[in-house]
């Protein structure tokens, strides 16, 4: 019941938040953020007794739900879901405190936000937690409703045709893996009995062609999810329409939940389809990779800087993910938990920049590094994270994703190696136009970090240096269960190879 | 020791203003052998048309793709909204087609 209860404590702060008037703001907040730390707390002591060692899904429940279906509300944790959970309960607090008057201006209460906010993190949780095909469905449909609301009702610009795209886009990728599920119940029915357990799933004999098809309806759904090219175009509208809070949990955790279904459904129960389709898999990610990366440089608006940059960041998760190597599948769980915090802080401090500006345009930050000197500096790390260097977190999944690509895939992991080069130009770029220079007209007498933000934005930080140093505690998480990923699903690790 | 002495004695007398009129490996020289221009010309330049095509690509082929696929929902569903008429003899006739339609199509599969 461990995780049904942590899950539920968001639920219940949001009941409970239902209860106050809608005029009581802060109280509506401190709720709202009480809540959040209590469940970041419940679940880091979970955490603590999870067993690194041992093989399978842990703290797991099952209860039957629609017992005519096969249906079970099931929930389990590994190494891979762990991981993405802690980001989640972690990000949700800071996101709180970061964006204590995001709410303010929006189409409804700032009540009904933070509501939203809580339901998100109960979903948000579920759909890692989840080992049930069909109960994970159903988190990862409606996750998307609060945050069509979050985007379409607190937003700016063109908020409700972004809100919109956003949701047309994955309700059209949840159709197809909705018709993939379908058809391996059926399957399940014809040789197992009815079921939607995933472990039992994957026991299915399925014959190459079906398995393609079934792999397609799954994989498109998270390639729309993550996103990978050509299916990105939902996020840069939805990263610059949602208040950069909502942006966090958008890029975050929600994309996460892709390349999440990429390693736990595809892969696992879709072996032989995943080797067909990693050519073309491997090749999409480097495009994403470059693609992304140059469309970052292009970029004026800040918000739709880090979108592409998320989305090069994406095609180096899927080439770890698809390179089918411990150390490429490391890598990327790792870099989905260190993409969670680099992207959080950016978008956290972009916030900032831009709430004092009342602008998202590059250009008009200029000399921020002598008017708000906190804030410019703490941008330039998240930036130098976002790039990858030495010593921050998102240095180690990097290199992981390289090696275990390269390992396989020398190529590929050559072509996305330039990624990082462009990455040192559309990071350093922005940070010379925004920080450095002149200062702009209008920015003299832009005040500093407030306390309140340094408080959010300071864990963040702390994190990446940490895991930039030390990064072990997150990977003996994570290595046993992509060992187990990778070699339940057939492949082994190639032989090194050298000279004498 | 020589070699400073010559020095000495030939470029003792620097002019306060450098001459415009010098070869051609004297200019490349001021150029800092030309690096940063190779850098423009060959990276810098095809880079930013690349960086500039992309972003057109991207809004106007890869978004516009999706945008005209919105946009011909949309016209499709505007142009049959106008057979809803309010007519009864209007629904009558679409009513017979469909069932025309339909026995079409049995007699079609049990041919």
């Amino acid at each position: 019941m461990t995780l049904t209860i942590i899950g539920a404590l968001p639920l219940l702060g949001a009941l409970l938040i239902g209860t106050v008037k809608k005029e009581q703001t802060t109280v509506v907040k401190q709720m709202a953020l009480l809540t959040s730390i209590l469940t970041a707390v419940a679940f880091a002591i979970t955490a603590m007794r999870f067993e690194v060692d041992r093989p399978g899904f842990q703290f797991v429940e099952s209860h039957s739900w629609l017992p005519t279906f096969g249906i079970n509300y099931a929930l389990g944790l590994d190494g891979i879901s762990l991981i993405l959970i802690l980001m989640s309960v972690l990000l949700v607090p800071v996101v709180i405190i970061a964006g204590w008057h995001e709410s303010e201006g929006g189409r409804w209460s700032a009540k009904t936000f933070y509501v939203l906010i809580l339901i998100l993190e109960t979903m948000m949780i579920g759909v890692f937690a989840a080992t049930d095909v069909f109960l994970f469905y159903v988190f990862f449909e409606a996750m998307l409703i609060p945050v069509y609301f979050l985007i379409g009702g607190y937003g700016v610009g063109e908020r409700s045709q972004a809100a919109i795209k956003f949701l047309l886009y994955s309700l059209f990728g949840g159709l197809l893996m909705l018709a993939s599920i379908i058809g391996i119940y059926v399957i399940s029915g014809n040789q197992i009995g009815h079921t939607f357990d995933i472990d039992k799933l994957a026991t299915l004999q399925i014959d190459s062609l079906t398995q393609n098809f079934l792999f397609l309806g799954f994989f498109i759904a998270f390639a729309i999810k993550a996103p990978l090219w050509p299916l990105h175009t939902w996020l840069p509208d939805a990263a610059k329409s949602a208040t950069p809070g909502t942006s966090v949990l958008l890029l975050g955790v929600l994309d996460k939940v892709g390349t999440f279904g990429m390693i736990r459904y595809c892969i696992k129960l879709f072996p032989d389809a995943s080797k067909t389709f990693t050519p073309m898999i491997i090749t999409l990610s480097v495009i994403s990779i470059l693609y992304g990366a140059f469309l970052a440089i292009g970029q004026k608006d800040i918000k739709g800087l880090i979108a592409f940059t998320s989305i090069s960041h994406f095609g180096f998760i899927t080439l770890g993910i698809f390179a089918m190597t411990t150390q490429g599948n490391s890598g990327a769980t790792l870099y989905m938990f260190n993409h969670g915090f680099s992207t959080a802080a950016l978008f956290i401090l972009a916030g900032y920049m831009m709430r004092r500006r009342n602008s998202s345009t590059i250009a008009d930050f200029g000399g921020l590094q002598r008017v708000t000197p906190i804030l410019a500096w703490t941008f330039f790390i998240a930036g130098l994270s976002s790039l990858a260097l030495p010593g921050l977190s998102s240095f180690v999944s990097e290199f992981l994703v390289l090696v275990g690509t390269y390992t396989r895939y020398p190529v590929a992991a050559i072509l996305g190696t330039f990624g990082i080069i462009l990455a040192a130009l559309y990071i350093l770029i922005p940070v010379q136009k925004a920080l450095h220079g002149p200062t702009t007209a209008g920015n003299e007498y832009l005040p500093d970090l407030t306390r309140r933000e340094k408080i959010a934005i300071a864990p963040v930080i702390a994190i990446i240096i940490a895991l930039g140093f030390y990064p072990k505690p997150a990977l003996d998480v994570i290595n046993p269960t992509s060992v187990t990923t990778i070699t339940d699903a057939g492949f082994s690790d190639p032989a090194p190879t050298g000279g004498k | 020791m020589i070699g400073v002495s010559i020095a000495i004695l030939k470029y003792r007398a620097v002019p306060a203003v450098a001459p415009e009129e010098v070869s051609i490996f004297t200019k490349i020289a001021r150029r800092d052998l030309l690096q940063d221009d190779v850098n423009e010309a060959l990276l810098m330049r095809p880079g930013q048309r690349l960086t500039n095509f992309l972003v057109r690509f991207d809004y106007g082929a890869i978004d516009g793709l999706v945008r005209s696929v919105a946009r011909t929902v949309t016209g499709a569903s505007r142009e049959m909204r106008l057979t809803q008429t309010g007519y009864v003899r209007s629904y009558a006739f679409w009513i017979v087609l469909g069932a025309l339609a339909l026995l079409l199509s049995i007699f079609v599969v049990t041919l």
